[in-house]
């Protein structure tokens, strides 16, 4: 039996490069204009980019305490070797996110509610660096080590991730607006990512000790099955005093909350209570298939066959319901994952 | 090292003999090792010829002889300690010493391969590796163990050390290793493990990756191969910081590998260098951090540990499927080597005559089975690769007969060959070394008889100070077999010189020669001393004497090897070219009357200021009686190096001389410094 613990921390990389768009973007490196054809702003086709003073702003600003979001992981694993080439692995895996990024629209205020400071600036997005996640995972993991062509891997993982930011650097935790920006905390909730339950089967097999045109075919297929990802309901509208979209939730008001039913417009003068992320998505499913052998030409000459199959039994996926709450289609899919495609790949190596 | 060649047909005479008797047989010996336990793993005992059953390619054969093998088990005698390790200044590279099909040359011994996979091991773990080795070479070979030392480095392998049991020898070639060299092919994670590199578009190292795998696995084919010529049960030591399949694509090498191992009887035990891991979830500081959303998510870490998980999967599949064990998770390496070296317990030796006499190089596929429903798992080579003749042979199979050859112990004399070695002092430390090679013309005429129109001589030369090779040569020389020069190689043999720029020390040369038609091989081995002459006090320093009977126009050399610069380069160099004539050794010693006699040699007087006058001259006895002498010979004017080398050239007609053995003497004296030099050698003297 072997048993292992480790700990480490990893800073987010590339971060600042998605930063230094932004802001090359903003005055006075350049103008960011909304212009409208008045009779106060005429619009010609040799200047059509006419627009007051007052009508230039800047879309992003970030705080100038900004710092490099990191990760501290911490791991133990326990394994044990089991006859017939078995291998059995618990692991339980926490991961502690800190200075994530949070990005909020400054002095907006909820529809119905009294502007709170008219000259204030507004109307742009700032960005932070005091957000936070958590993520606690336990795994077992059955193995069967690689043995006359055959190996396989079942995993079974739970998990559960906290968050209140976008966690991630080289952007790829994407851009999380906060719907209160006087109340970051409100967007505490299950991470974009979390999926409570997850299993994972691989499985590879290659012929040996068959007759010549059997021999050396590789098999192999990844079975993934869990549960769905969480989802924000939203309820259109534009935020006052800026022309941002997409961060108002509703009221929810109790019931199924797959029920359009579930929730109503936001209360005047406040923001709405529907949760973050406090819907869960349809379950997830995937199984892919290749087949394919190498043939030997020589010492120096590999030929490959291989065909890879996407979506092998044409099983249809839905990866998100509709939750923009107005919508006739709420708590309906969304789309659909792609139907099976076969790819076929014949390669020459030297 | 300056290499010079030459080949020129010589006018003495060898008598031709050609009516040698020619024994053939078609039959090839085939012996086995088969290592029988039963189920609970121990050795099975006392089982004789009629319990085994052998077939060849699908056909029984007959049983020639059973013979128990017992190697020692539990505390056996240490192996030779012979003197105390110290690092070499370079290691030679060697290569596996075949074995003749039916000859065991290592009988009731353990074979084992430590094989070094350099290009995936950093640092640390090669310091491991190397550790671990030097540990079981100190303390755990016994004196039934055979261990040979290999290494992948550089893109080939190397065979560092053949299977030996002295254990100093070993550890010399363990502490000349040099860890932290090599490395290169760790396998570069491009999932969501990778470390963030910034860049926008990096190289796919998914496809080196590939590669690099493939290439560790080839390597590994190749060590199998050249141990699987050797019928013995052979266990390779694998060490190496894991090595990880990427996706199916490593599949078709890692089957070539296996079954090449099978087919060899070769069993991997492949070692984790790496230890016991216990590494942070997304990999130490050696790398930089993934960066993205996979550090949040889980999937780094989980892309890291399934990465070092996949790592030793290949290592256990290569030992699983060949009857090995891997050592993973465990600090202490030497525990894997002593694994090893336990799991060859004693084995069968099974030998029997082929009913396939073919010699078509075809592998034979062999299946071992025991009668009387005797329940024993048995372990042995799934089959041989059958003999060639020499016609059928590919360049690879002739490149091998030569390697084989040179590295064989005995010599082969299917082709008769002389050899001479002399020496010249160029400078305070280095002494020009030429050698000719005298070969029968008559030889030859074997090929020509089978209707070739010319044959091309391989020569193969070697020069080697006690472990390491200094110098070596490789070379063809391409000779016509028609016309006037067939009627010439009739009569007269060929001599081949070669020339080499040495240090002085104790040497052993090993030349051998290859008729390229017939096949045939003759080899000659020789130690010879180049003394300091700078250290020379009580006698007159002299160069080796050269005895000669021919001069030959350098253009009238049957063939030249090199180009037109090295030709120059033989002018200048060889003190036995003079005047565009060069001075052919004799080699043989064997005069005829009807020529003169040709002496040669150098006297020096290093830093002799002025020069000194040198006297010489040469005497012939027959049976401690005079019989000729020449007169004295002063030279006073040397060159005008610090050496002040004085030549000295005697020619002398034998025509008076009886017939029959003298004794040659040369005799120099430097009558004002008060010192002489002799130099004795037997000569003939025939019509």
């Amino acid at each position: 039996m072997v048993v292992r613990g480790g700990y480490g921390i990893y800073y987010d990389t590339s971060v600042y490069h998605p930063i230094a768009m932004q802001m090359a973007q903003q005055s006075p490196l350049s103008n960011s204009l909304r212009v409208q054809n008045s009779p106060e702003n005429p619009l010609t086709l040799a200047n059509g980019f006419y627009a007051p003073l007052s009508s230039l702003r800047n879309t992003f600003g970030i705080d100038p305490d900004f710092q490099i979001g990191y990760s501290q992981n911490w791991q133990l694993s326990i394994q044990n070797e089991l006859p017939a080439s078995l291998v059995l692995i618990g692991t339980y895996l926490g991961i502690k996110g800190t200075r994530a990024q949070q990005q909020f629209l400054p002095n907006t205020f909820p529809a119905g509610a009294l502007y709170p400071c008219s000259s204030c600036p507004s109307g742009f997005t700032y960005l932070t660096s005091n957000g936070s996640s958590i993520r606690h995972a336990g795994q077992l993991e059955l193995r069967r080590r690689l043995s006359r062509g055959f190996t396989t891997t079942l995993q079974y993982t739970y998990a559960k991730s906290i968050d209140n930011a976008a966690v991630g650097g080289r952007n790829q935790g994407g851009v999380l607006t906060a719907q209160n920006w006087l109340d970051l905390t409100a967007e505490r909730a299950l991470s974009n990512f979390d999926q409570r339950h997850l299993a994972n089967v691989l499985i590879q097999y290659t012929t040996v000790n068959m007759r010549s045109f059997l021999k050396e075919w590789t098999f192999s297929s990844q079975i993934t099955a869990g549960t769905g990802l969480p989802l924000t309901p939203i309820f259109p509208s534009v935020v006052n005093g800026t022309g941002a979209t997409g961060s108002v939730r509703p009221d929810y008001i109790g019931g199924d909350v797959l029920k359009a039913g579930s929730y109503t417009a936001p209360a005047p003068g406040r923001w709405g209570n529907a949760g973050r992320n406090s819907i869960t998505g349809p379950s997830q499913f995937s199984f892919n298939a290749s087949i394919g052998r190498t043939f030997r030409l020589g010492d120096r000459f590999n030929w490959d066959f291989r065909v890879d199959s996407t979506n092998a039994l044409n099983h249809p996926v839905f990866p998100s319901w509709v939750t923009t709450v107005t919508s006739a289609q709420f708590g309906l899919p969304s789309t659909t994952n792609p139907m099976r495609s076969l790819q076929t790949t014949i390669r020459l190596r030297f | 090292m300056s290499k010079l060649c030459a080949l020129i047909l010589t006018a003495s005479i060898v008598c031709a003999q050609d009516n040698s008797i020619t024994f053939r047989s078609d039959t090839q010996l085939v012996v086995e090792s088969v290592s029988v336990k039963n189920k609970k793993g121990a050795p099975i005992e006392g089982l004789t010829k009629e319990d085994f059953v052998v077939n060849e390619d699908g056909k029984p054969q007959m049983i020639a002889f059973v013979e128990y093998q017992k190697l020692p088990e539990g505390a056996t005698q240490p192996a030779a300690f012979s003197a105390s390790a110290v690092p070499f200044p370079k290691i030679a590279r060697t290569r596996i010493a075949p074995e003749t099909p039916g000859d065991l040359r290592y009988k009731d011994r353990r074979l084992m391969a430590l094989y070094f996979d350099m290009t995936a091991m950093p640092a640390p773990d090669q310091a491991r590796a190397l550790t671990a080795a030097q540990k079981f070479v100190r303390t755990q070979m016994t004196s039934s163990d055979l261990v040979a030392v290999m290494m992948f480095a550089s893109g080939y392998v190397q065979v560092l050390q053949d299977f030996t049991d002295d254990r100093s020898l070993l550890l010399n070639i363990l502490q000349t290793l040099i860890v932290g060299e090599e490395q290169g092919f760790e396998a570069v994670p491009d999932d969501a493990s990778a470390s963030d590199t910034g860049a926008a578009f990096g190289q796919n190292d998914g496809e080196f990756n590939l590669f690099n795998t493939d290439r560790q696995l080839a390597a590994l084919q190749t060590a199998t191969k050249m141990l699987g010529r050797l019928s013995e049960k052979k266990t390779l030591v694998y060490f190496a910081s894991g090595l990880r399949l990427n996706g199916v694509d490593n599949h078709a090498q890692l089957n070539a590998t296996v079954n090449a191992a099978v087919r060899a009887g070769v069993s991997f035990w492949p070692i984790d260098a790496r230890g016991l891991m216990a590494q942070a979830p997304l990999g130490d500081a050696t790398k930089g951090s993934p960066g993205g959303i996979g550090m949040y998510t889980g999937a780094s870490a989980l892309a890291s540990a399934s990465n070092i998980r996949r790592s030793q999967d290949t290592l256990y599949a290569l030992a699983a499927d060949t009857g090995g064990k891997a050592l993973l998770d465990f600090n202490d390496l030497t525990r894997g080597i002593v694994e090893a070296q336990r799991s060859t317990s004693s084995y069968y030796l099974v030998g029997y005559y082929t009913t396939n006499p073919a010699f078509d190089g075809k592998f034979r596929r062999l299946k071992i089975t025991l009668k009387n429903d005797i329940a024993a798992d048995l372990d042995y080579r799934q089959g041989y690769y059958a003999g060639k003749v020499f016609s059928k042979f590919n360049s690879a199979d002739q490149e091998r007969q030569l390697e084989d050859a040179l590295m064989l112990g005995d010599p082969i004399t299917e082709l008769t060959i002389a050899l001479e070695v002399n020496y010249f002092q160029l400078n305070s430390v280095e002494y020009f070394v030429p050698v000719a090679v005298k070969i029968p013309g008559s030889e030859l005429a074997l090929a020509k008889r089978r209707g070739a129109e010319r044959t091309v001589i391989d020569f193969v030369g070697e020069i080697k100070e006690g472990n390491a090779t200094v110098a070596n040569l490789r070379d063809k020389v391409d000779i016509k077999l028609s016309g006037e020069v067939a009627t010439e190689l009739a009569r007269r043999p060929i001599t081949y010189d070669a020339g080499f720029t040495l240090l002085p020390g104790t040497y052993t040369l090993k030349f051998l020669a290859r008729d390229a038609v017939t096949g045939r091989i003759g080899t000659y081995i020789r130690t010879f001393v180049i003394p300091n002459l700078e250290k020379e006090k009580q006698r007159v320093p002299i160069s080796s004497v050269v005895l000669s009977s021919q001069k030959v126009e350098l253009l009238d050399a049957l063939y030249t090897a090199g180009k037109d610069k090295d030709k120059l380069r033989v002018q200048n160099l060889s003190p036995l070219v003079e005047e565009g004539e060069k001075l052919v050794p004799s080699v043989t010693r064997v005069f005829s009357r009807s020529r003169d006699m040709y002496v040669f040699l150098q006297a020096y007087q290093a830093g002799a200021e002025p020069q000194r006058p040198v006297v010489a001259f040469v005497t012939l006895y027959n049976g401690g009686r005079k019989a000729f002498e020449t007169a004295p010979v002063a030279v006073s004017e040397g060159s005008s190096n610090r050496l002040r080398t004085v030549p000295l050239r005697f020619r002398f007609p034998l025509d008076q001389l009886p017939e029959g053995e003298y004794r040659c003497q040369v005799t120099v004296l430097d009558p004002n410094g008060g010192r002489v030099s002799f130099w004795q050698a037997p000569v003939m003297l025939i019509p």
